[in-house]
């Protein structure tokens, strides 16, 4: 990959003529990583950040799978995306991504059985670069697996909690060495600070490429938040100036954000809420069985274009695990009194099919016309984003 | 659900509220490292508000569509009880002994309170473990797949190394029975004393009560006590067969009582001192047929007859209420029973 990358210096691109930068499709989602001479600190106050700007990532809340804590879906309900303020800089041998959002308490977890900490977490995929899709946003996926590091306020204000792990699907995270990894968090002013310094390269992920996509996820203690109740968002990228411009990877990851793949959205809103909305759930239309599907009130802040046009055209091109199957019983089936009722598998998003092959039970509309398609991608990216 | 079942009966009518089952759950398993708060095996007196305090009002379980409801995480300053130490160094240069915290509420608050004025007030004791459900709760709740159900006894466990304390298996468990280890930050629970089990012995619970209401067995087991009174007498009853978890701990309600005294003090012919309604809404609508059953085979006895069903519940020997194989034995081989291989393995390992 490293190969066949053009070796442009990022400076560069941003010296060129105006109409260039202009359409930039991934100018939005792209964290200019600032080179620093080093050394890199852990402390979120670090002075070395001031002046280094930041991108706004809007992160919404996790609605696909239902968590059965009623405090914390009570919450949930009235839960809507916030902003995270990303910053990242490198020395060369380290990364420093400060993560700075607003919450109203400090949250610690503390010696009893309901409280919670607030707590973060940045995602990276283990594979990335031209000819790598995306993992899904949620954990990743078994084909494409992601690192984590998380870290959560604990009794001890001057060390939070701090985790790394693997994962490859939700449910499936594992916690694993991803080599020195340090962090810092405050909260001052209603505002959490984070940050994470890690090796640019270390055991799962070599972030010394131009082009790194990364996701974060945030924690509400308040809020009974904890594991897949959070706020997450979608794949941003953070870009390193210092290392060779993977512009073939640029190229695939602006599909679906140029100006050319901008559909009709009162059309894609009707397609959608003709077609979708017996399965999956939209914030202004909730008349299918919760749980069936899952819930795409905030699919515009947590997936991608490419991702939601995949999701249509070829579902089973990445099949999301399915909720825990215990969660439903079928008890239209008669069972002996000290036995149990079988699971339903109405509740389950994939099947097996013929072939031994685990498949999405969303049919693919493989044949939709381009227009009424990316139509359908432009309303729903719109959903959990302020109009 | 497992293959094979082991499952408790206990005789509600011989509970003293002693609390050795208690004790000897503590002693062995709950006395150090973040667990001094939970107690698998707590009894509580009915009518009451049980441990953790209300418990069956934090939701948990299934709804009657076969759907997991949500529940409540509960706290441990308001309905669990905060352990507290005693003051023992500064009473012993003449300080007053007493607690070193405020006591708001504790896992036996409201013991012997019950329910009803003088003369007619009642209680009695319900002594509770982890169910060990054919459909756990949180089982079901558990985002990460860490907890599991063992085939060859349904012994509910926690994986440990699985677990990350997220605590949604606590919400959904509608006996509040999976508790949250504050110190390790992962879930714990009763574990029906399994490395006894495996060994041929029963939980230290049921082994150290002096009541004898403790009998332990797999439901498939024709010959188990557990099963002659589960499936055949029909006389021992889930707790709470509503919440839809199909529990494997089962209770011999107790009698009513004698009866009611009406305001000059006589009793009221027909009445009941514990109402069954209430018994009902514990037990399910076996009750009134298990109690018709129990006090027919009394009446049989008093007769001078014999009475299978009072016989077993005197509980005359440990062996004939424990039927639990030892390895020795070549473990269910012995008893013919399916999960013979799994629980062979098991044996052999230790």
């Amino acid at each position: 990959m490293r190969a066949a990358a053009l070796s442009l210096p990022i400076a560069l691109l941003a010296a060129l003529p105006a109409p260039a930068a202009d359409v930039d499709p991934l100018a939005s989602e792209t964290v200019a990583v600032a080179d620093v001479a080093g050394p890199l600190s852990a402390d979120p106050s670090a002075p070395f950040w001031d002046g280094i700007p930041a991108l706004d990532v809007l992160a919404g809340p996790q609605r696909t799978l239902h968590l059965a804590d009623a405090k914390a879906n009570q919450a949930l309900a009235s839960a809507a995306p916030l902003t995270v303020k990303v910053r990242a800089a490198t020395d060369g041998k380290h990364l420093a991504v400060l993560l700075d959002w607003p919450d109203a308490t400090e949250d610690r977890a503390r010696d009893g059985t309901d409280t919670y900490g607030d707590g973060v977490a940045l995602q990276l995929p283990q594979r990335f670069g031209a000819g790598q899709r995306l993992p899904y946003v949620g954990m990743g996926d078994p084909a494409q697996p992601v690192v984590l590091h998380l870290q959560r306020a604990g009794p001890d204000a001057a060390q939070p909690i701090l985790r790394s792990a693997v994962a490859a699907g939700f449910g499936s995270t594992t916690r694993a060495d991803a080599g020195d990894v340090r962090s810092g968090m405050r909260w001052t002013g209603g505002r959490w600070r984070a940050v994470f310094l890690r090796p640019l390269s270390a055991p799962g992920v070599d972030l010394a490429k131009g082009l790194v996509p990364f996701a974060v996820a945030v924690w509400d203690g308040a809020r009974s938040e904890r594991g897949g109740n959070k706020a997450l968002s979608g794949w941003k990228l953070l870009r390193l100036a210092r290392f060779p411009a993977d512009t073939a990877y640029a190229a695939e990851l602006s599909v679906g954000r140029r100006p050319e793949d901008r559909g009709d959205l009162a059309r894609g809103r009707q397609l959608v809420q003709s077609m979708c909305t017996g399965c999956h759930l939209l914030p202004d239309r909730r008349v299918a069985r919760p749980g069936i599907a899952p819930d795409l009130s905030e699919i515009g802040v947590i997936a991608t274009p490419a991702y939601v046009r995949e999701s249509i055209v070829a579902p089973s091109a990445i099949v999301v695990p399915s909720p825990n199957p215990a969660q439903h019983q079928e008890r239209s089936k008669p069972v002996a009194s000290t036995a149990a009722w079988p699971r339903a598998d109405a509740f389950g998003w994939s099947r097996v099919d013929a072939s031994g092959k685990v498949v999405s039970k969303m049919p693919a509309y493989a044949s939709l016309p381009p227009a009424d398609l990316d139509a359908m991608v432009t309303y729903l990216m719109t959903l959990g984003r302020a109009p | 659900m497992s293959a094979r079942q082991l499952a408790m009966v206990m005789d509600l009518n011989k509970c003293i509220g002693c609390q050795t089952c208690t004790v000897a759950c503590k002693t062995q398993w709950t006395n150090r490292n973040g667990r001094e708060y939970m107690y698998w095996n707590n009894v509580e007196t009915r009518p009451g508000d049980g441990y953790p305090r209300k418990w069956e009002s934090l939701g948990g379980g299934f709804d009657a569509s076969g759907a997991l409801r949500d529940g409540v995480v509960p706290s441990m300053a308001t309905e669990y009880g905060t352990p507290w130490d005693y003051n023992l160094d500064e009473a012993a240069s003449g300080a007053e002994i007493g607690a070193k915290a405020e006591l708001r509420v504790g896992p036996n608050w409201d013991e012997d309170a019950g329910a009803g004025d003088f003369p007619n007030a009642h209680f009695f004791y319900l002594p509770r473990i982890c169910n060990h459900c054919s459909s756990p709760g949180c089982l079901a709740a558990c985002p990460r797949g860490a907890i599991f159900k063992r085939d060859q006894d349904g012994v509910v466990l926690v994986d440990q190394a699985r677990c990350e304390g997220l605590r949604y298996c606590v919400a959904a468990c509608p006996y509040k029975k999976i508790y949250f280890n504050p110190r390790l930050s992962r879930s714990e629970k009763c574990i029906l004393c399994f490395p006894r089990v495996e060994k041929g012995l029963p939980p230290a619970c049921a082994q150290q009560c002096v009541g004898r209401i403790r009998w332990v067995g797999y439901l498939d087991d024709e010959e188990s006590q557990v099963a002659r009174l589960v499936k055949t007498w029909r006389v021992a009853l889930p707790l709470h067969p509503e919440y839809g978890t199909q529990p494997n701990v089962y209770y011999v309600p107790p009698l009513p009582g004698p009866p009611r005294f009406d305001a000059f003090g006589k009793p009221i012919p027909g009445s009941e001192r514990i109402p069954v309604a209430y018994l009902e809404s514990l037990f399910g609508p076996g009750v009134r047929k298990a109690l018709a059953t129990l006090e027919a085979e009394m009446k049989k006895r008093k007769r001078g007859e014999r009475s299978e069903l009072l016989d077993t519940l005197i509980a005359y020997r440990h062996a004939d209420m424990f039927r639990i194989p030892k390895p020795e034995q070549g473990g269910l081989v012995a008893l013919g029973k399916r999960g013979v291989k799994s629980v062979a393995k098991a044996g052999e390992a230790k």
